[in-house]
């Protein structure tokens, strides 16, 4: 979680005078889980070895050798760009919340990118969730934001600290004047 | 004077399907880093990701070349 910086250009409709208050992704918890999930990938290569190695050793001699490591080398190449992948996709999901509003950064895939804007006055509930053993213990879990907007529901999916991220939006929605305020 | 070697069709498919092969995985890439340059917040640590994944890439490839070069039909 990021606080109190003022950086510019963080999404399309960035007011000059806007203050952002949090910028947060998923836990890193999260993208840690996938990286375990990618380091299976990395454990057949080794496996591969030790098979070999085992009860096929004529595969390490001329001229089946090349063949092997033409493989294994392009097998790591796209080893490599899943672990590119697998960072920037967690790397471009982000939420942002600014002294206005409420906004979700969402890269569903390589070439899809949403951007969903929130103003604090569409705000009609705040819901912070934490469930699970790791989500209790390192203190991650989502927050949903009810809206009366076009889109319904803003999920800030896994971030730390939802508790935090909750009370900061309610605690902004609360300062607006009250003719902002969706009551 | 390097002598003519000719190639038999078993090394002319293997090459093909190895650059086939290539070329979707440059593309992939190219996609995958044009998305973090174009939509990346810090531009200096999307550079640096893709000058290191550049650099590995590169490095696998010029293995993979060699290996390739090293197989006889």
């Amino acid at each position: 979680m990021q606080l109190g910086s003022n950086p510019h250009n963080l999404f399309p409709g960035q007011q000059e005078n806007e203050e952002v208050l949090l910028i947060t992704r998923p836990h890193w918890m999260v993208f840690l889980g996938k990286i375990i999930f990618w380091m299976i990938f990395v454990g057949i290569l080794f496996l591969a070895d030790w098979a070999i190695a085992n009860y096929a050793p004529i595969l390490n001699t001329e001229p089946h050798v090349n063949w092997i490591n033409l493989l294994k080398n392009i097998y790591l190449m796209f080893l490599i760009l899943g672990l590119l992948i697998l960072w920037v996709m967690y790397y471009l999901n982000l939420q942002i919340i600014t002294n206005e509003r409420v906004v979700d950064v969402t890269q569903t895939s390589l070439l899809h990118h949403t951007v969903s804007e929130l103003h604090l006055s569409n705000i009609e509930d705040v819901t912070a969730e934490t469930k699970g053993l790791l989500g209790t213990f390192l203190d991650y879990g989502n927050v949903y934001v009810q809206t009366a907007a076009e889109t319904t529901r803003f999920v800030f999916d896994r971030v730390p600290n939802p508790a935090a991220v909750e009370k900061l939006i309610l605690d902004l929605y609360e300062a607006l004047p009250p003719d902002q305020k969706g009551e | 004077m390097n002598a003519y070697q000719p190639t038999s069709l078993g090394t002319t498919i293997l090459t093909l399907v190895f650059y086939i092969t290539i070329i979707g995985f440059a593309i992939y890439s190219l996609i995958a880093l044009y998305a973090l340059l174009r939509f990346g917040r810090s531009k200096i640590l999307s550079m640096t990701i893709t000058i290191l994944y550049l650099i590995i890439a590169a490095g696998l490839y010029a293995a993979a070349i060699t290996n390739l070069h090293a197989i006889r039909f």
